[in-house]
């Protein structure tokens, strides 16, 4: 599955746990937030970087703290058309203010791309296949938007 | 009204665009019917009966001469030559190809006017009182907050994908014209004592198959606040409202399960962390809204002319349409006047591309060019000199648009039902013909006095049913079509939900049944001023039981 950022394919060094796989002591590693609830002790002397994944029903505000020291976070789509990540990343963004990056992984169709990086997630870990020319054309129609959000590169007014 | 921006006209152009290239990849086979489907939604396209159907948006439902007139091109150029206006003041072309939307789109554009989110589970068209600015009732006119919210809401990053569709409505009266009661969000305008505009907001209201009425989540909201309160609501709606199952996924349902109390207890705990500076209206642009709605430059003429009176008292069919469909305008001299799209025995909400042109020029001559839809599927020229009244009438008569019948019992909201609805399970508009031509008679339509009958082809409660003062529902029983009956529903201030009365009747039945539930009311009201709810509320439903059962 593909990596989408900024209209291309990356690689890069994340790798993703899921609840139950052992925990490596280094490399940079994305767990289930559940997990880092368990292990936090354990973790805080890990060498590689941490990165949390953060399932749909989660309540971001409650876990602000451990959000606070992640290096990445992931949110979910498990069908393009369940919306609760974007008003997830919304809140990590806006409200609980976190820089790092952001990706969704899941059910990403391009004609959502523009949404989602316009509630400020970074890139794309996707389950389908990954057409850059449709991507580029598709994604970027829309030069104004009337919202203004955290990373908003479209034209708003006033 | 509101006339588009550089801004605004660059956003619908490209959103014009970016749906031509959704139909282009679907039509090239690149994207699925299944990843399409939510696209053309957003775009007001469904995939009907016969044909797909095209709903374009009427923000509010305050149309211009000029839109108007594009709307009755594409009804010529694209569709059968008609159009069908809804009870979300939108209209609906039947007949379009999917090859054209995306032109049709484009000639939309060239007018400021758009289908965005007149379908989908996002934000859908804000409605408003039809009678917005001019009704002697308001505080203040709505549509500036209306407009305001509209530009809100057209493609919002976070709520595009909503567990079901998001209805809002905004009325600035006390008497609610927009249903603000039966909608997501319901919102009323208000002034406090010390005279700032602010807002008393309701939520979970609907109809559909839990009809409910909304609850109020606020007193009293400031100006500055409302878009970041909205956020608000519809944050802890999207994560939170139901995903698992369609028919418990509106915010009713959420409400209703977490109690009205739990429900703003969440809102209040998003609405206190949110960053809400870039969530305002940027700074100055209430103001410039309201720019566009200020007052036309009414004249100063003389209230109740002579030549008014003359001709009423000449020509009783000019009398009874000035009785029914004319309303009192809070500039002395000017009035309402209402323009029924329900001929005795037509389609309820219909207007030809004919119509729409004489109606676009009459509002120029007579309205300030402007022209309203109003959510009981007929139209508003809401600025007309009284003693101009006479001449407007005399040019809707050709045109078979004077029916004088405006709140009378054959001015029903009539869902399209099985005649084009894929979901329907009884036809609704022949039971409105057939209802419209046993209640033909003017003197007894007259005599009946103010009367809402409303008819859904199905469960989904698109006619309104459950806030009819009469309700009738179209289902289906072992392949035959049957109609259920309710009493004593109210879409209005005082909004209720009407109950059912008792066993369906065929469809060859219904207006015999409407037709004894009416006389029944004829017969218990104390004085010809007693309208039919205040019976219902004071008889209860037993004896219109009685007299619709008693002999089977
Ligand atoms: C012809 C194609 C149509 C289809 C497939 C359709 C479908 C639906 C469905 C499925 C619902 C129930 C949604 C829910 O409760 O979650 C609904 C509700 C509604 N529809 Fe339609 N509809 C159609 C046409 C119309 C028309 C022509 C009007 C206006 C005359 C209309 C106005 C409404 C309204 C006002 C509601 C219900 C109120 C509410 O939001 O609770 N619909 N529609
Ligand atoms: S009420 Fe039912 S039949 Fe009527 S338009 Fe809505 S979905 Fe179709």
């Amino acid at each position: 599955m593909p990596i989408i950022k900024d209209g291309a394919i990356i690689v890069d060094s994340w790798t993703m746990l899921d609840e139950e796989a052992d925990v490596p002591s280094s490399a940079d590693i994305i767990i289930p937030l559940n997990v880092m609830l368990e292990k936090a002790d354990r973790l805080s002397n890990h060498s590689g970087r941490i990165g949390l994944l953060i399932g749909n029903d989660v309540a971001v505000e409650d876990h602000a703290d451990l959000i606070a020291k992640a290096d990445i976070v992931v949110l979910e789509l498990p069908a393009f058309t369940d919306g609760r990540a974007y008003s997830q990343a919304r809140g990590l963004r806006e409200d609980l203010g976190f820089e790092k990056e952001l990706r969704v992984k899941g059910d990403v169709l391009v004609d959502q791309a523009a949404y989602l990086l316009r509630c400020g997630f970074d890139s794309f870990d996707f389950d389908g296949e990954f057409d850059a020319e449709t991507w580029k054309k598709s994604s970027g129609i829309m030069t104004t938007g009337y919202q203004r959000t955290y990373k908003d590169e479209l034209e708003t007014r006033g | 009204m509101y006339v588009y921006d550089d801004f605004d006209e660059k956003f619908v152009r490209e959103r014009a665009a970016q749906f031509r290239d959704q139909v282009e990849r679907r039509l090239s086979g690149k994207l699925s019917e299944a990843h399409f489907r939510p696209l053309r939604l957003m775009n007001g396209v469904y995939l009907q009966l016969h044909a797909y159907m095209l709903r374009v948006a009427v923000p509010y439902g305050t149309l211009s001469s000029p839109q108007l007139r594009q709307l009755a091109m594409i009804a010529t150029k694209y569709d059968k030559g008609y159009g069908h206006f809804t009870t979300r003041q939108n209209i609906q072309f039947n007949w379009p190809k999917l090859k054209d939307l995306p032109d049709i789109l484009d000639d939309l554009a060239d007018v400021g006017m758009h289908a965005i989110q007149t379908s989908g589970n996002c934000i859908r068209n804000v409605t408003s009182d039809q009678w917005a600015g001019v009704a002697a009732d308001e505080v203040t006119d709505p549509r500036p907050y209306a407009e305001l919210m509209r530009q809100w809401s057209s493609l919002h990053p976070e709520f595009s994908y909503l567990p079901r569709k998001f209805k809002i409505a905004i009325t600035g009266a006390e008497s609610d014209r927009a249903a603000i009661a039966f909608h997501d969000i319901g919102i009323q305008v208000l002034k406090n004592d010390a005279g700032e505009i602010g807002f008393a907001v309701y939520v979970g209201g609907g109809l559909g198959r839990t009809p409910m009425v909304g609850k109020k989540i606020r007193d009293f909201i400031s100006l500055d606040d409302l878009l970041p309160y909205l956020v608000a609501i519809l944050r802890a709606y999207n994560l939170e409202g139901r995903r698992d199952n369609k028919y418990k996924a509106r915010i009713k349902i959420l409400v209703h399960e977490t109690g009205i109390d739990g429900f703003k207890a969440k809102v209040e705990k998003i609405f206190d962390g949110l960053e809400k500076d870039k969530l305002r209206a940027p700074a100055g642009e209430i103001e410039r809204i309201q720019g566009f709605f200020d007052l036309p430059n009414y004249e100063t003429v003389e209230p109740n002319p002579e030549t008014l009176t003359k001709a009423r008292s000449e020509n009783a069919a000019f009398d009874s349409w000035v009785k029914r469909n004319v309303a009192t305008h809070k500039q002395a001299g000017y009035a309402i006047a209402n323009i029924s799209l329900k001929p005795i025995a037509g389609i309820p909400g219909d207007a030809t591309d004919e119509q729409m042109n004489l109606v676009a020029d009459l509002a120029e001559k007579y309205s300030f060019g402007e022209i309203r839809v109003t959510h009981e599927q007929n139209l508003v020229l809401a600025h007309v000199k009284e003693k101009e009244l006479f001449e407007l009438w005399q040019a809707l008569v050709p045109a078979g648009l004077a029916t004088a019948n405006i709140g009378a019992i054959t001015d029903m909201i009539t869902c399209p039902g099985l005649d084009y609805c894929a979901l329907a399970t009884a036809r609704s508009i022949p039971i409105a013909q057939k209802i419209s031509e046993k209640f033909a008679d003017q003197k007894r339509q007259e005599d009946i006095g103010d009367l809402k009958v409303k008819i859904s082809g199905c469960i989904n409660a698109c006619g309104h049913h459950h806030a009819g003062h009469i309700g009738i529902l179209g289902l289906d029983k072992k392949g035959e079509e049957y109609y259920q009956i309710t009493l004593g529903g109210s879409g209005d201030e005082n909004a209720a939900v009407g109950e059912i009365l008792g066993p369906g009747f065929s469809g060859d039945d219904v207006a015999g049944a409407i037709d004894t539930l009416v006389n029944r009311y004829v017969e218990l009201r104390n004085e010809t001023t007693e309208t039919f709810l205040e019976v219902v509320k004071r008889v209860g439903l037993e004896p219109f039981k009685e007299a619709l059962y008693a002999n089977n």
